[in-house]
């Protein structure tokens, strides 16, 4: 059910960010594609996490979305100076800083995954250790 | 450590979400943004420079202070020649506030000369190279460039020396007259001094005049040069030489054979 909810509130932020960037979409046709790509995995792996919730597949699906924004986010922040050209005017946002909070944050998301595994495993042997002893 | 991990992942969340607020409030606020140009004025500066001034109207109806505001003007002459440059800076203008931004060219004719003489003459285009800068609480910096043409009026546009009459003054001295006239499409009035030298054929200076010249913006200006000759000279009139003095420039001499 939480996986499903999850799931669904993730389509829904898409479908908000695409009609948000939409009018932009004719002067920026790639970034469109490659954001919906990376985010419907995203989406993905975050259902599937919530589907073995509790297990250690949960966890490294964990690392494997948190390092899948880490690594969108780095091969965004190489074209992150946008310009879009008009008639006879040019548009440029410099997105830089922006991306570079994002990579902070996805690398601080996936230093979270990697503790939470470490605390799963950690747990898993303190659980092993108390029924060996017992 | 699990509650520990939680707090963390409750507080990367917390600042997504600020994040994303803040890109889509700072986009929004960007459609809120109002720059409007006022008519420009001509006008001539105390230093005796044609200057343009560009009022600018900036209101920021956002929800962000616009940082290093600043917009830089180049005009060029056949996309290369800088006739004029200009950067007008303002530290902040803060959201829900209203600025007013005097952005002024000056065009230094002696200096413009140099570089394209032949824009005393003739008419052009010029480009205008408009660059906005500005951030948004200094974590988006945004660039508008745009460009435009911007029309040149020659101050001596059409210059004519007419054809040289000659016609009996008294019995010993004959007068000698041409018309001299020009158009001055220029935004800035024109007062000067136009020197006059008439040569012969062989070179040998005839005669010397000063003609005062006063013309408004877009008005034409016309005069007539005459001296007298003794009638005992075979005078052929071949070429006069002028040399225009004002407060704005000067430029001279130059060379312009008569018609006959």
């Amino acid at each position: 059910m939480k996986a499903l909810v999850k799931g669904v509130v993730g389509v829904l932020v898409l479908v908000a960010i695409s009609k948000f960037t939409a009018p932009f979409s004719e002067v920026l046709p790639n970034y469109g594609l490659t954001f919906n790509f990376f985010a419907i995995f995203f989406i993905l792996l975050m259902v599937a996490s919530e589907l073995f919730s509790g297990t250690i597949v949960c966890h490294v699906l964990n690392i494997a979305g948190s390092l899948l924004m880490m690594g969108y986010f780095l091969y965004a922040f190489s074209s992150s100076v946008i310009v879009i050209n008009m008639e006879n005017m040019a548009f440029m946002v410099d997105l830089r800083i922006i991306f570079s909070i994002a990579v902070m944050l996805s690398l601080v998301g996936f230093a979270k995954a990697l503790l939470g595994l470490v605390g799963y495993l950690a747990e898993n042997v303190k659980m092993e250790g108390k029924t060996l002893k017992a | 450590m699990k509650t520990a991990l939680r707090m963390v992942g409750i507080a990367t969340t917390i600042i997504w979400l600020m994040l994303a607020l803040f890109i889509v409030t700072a986009v929004y606020s960007a459609t809120l943004l109002e720059i409007n140009f006022e008519e420009p004025r001509f006008y001539v500066s105390e230093d005796n420079v044609p200057t343009i001034a560009f009022i600018i109207e900036i209101n920021n109806r956002g929800y962000y202070t616009l940082e290093d505001f600043t917009l830089e003007t180049e005009i060029l002459y056949q996309n290369t020649t800088q006739i004029s440059s200009k950067k007008t800076y303002v530290a902040a203008i803060p959201a829900g506030e209203q600025t007013l931004i005097t952005h002024s060219l000056a065009f230094h004719i002696d200096h413009l000369l140099l570089n394209a003489s032949e824009l005393l003459f003739e008419d052009a285009n010029f480009t205008v190279v408009n660059r906005v800068k500005l951030n948004f609480t200094s974590l988006l910096p945004i660039m508008v460039s745009a460009n435009n043409s911007f029309p040149w009026g020659a101050p001596l546009y059409n210059f004519t020396v007419g054809e040289v009459a000659f016609e009996p003054y008294n019995s010993t001295h004959s007068k000698v007259s041409f018309p001299i006239s020009f158009q001055n499409h220029a935004f800035f009035n024109l007062t000067g001094t136009l020197n006059v030298k008439v040569f012969d054929e062989r070179n040998n200076p005839i005669s010397e005049s000063e003609l005062p010249v006063n013309v408004f913006s877009r008005s034409d200006y016309f005069n007539k040069l005459e001296f007298y000759v003794e009638n005992v000279e075979s005078v052929n009139v071949e070429r006069v030489e002028l040399v225009f003095t004002s407060d704005l420039f000067t430029f001279g001499p130059w060379v312009v054979p008569l018609e006959k």
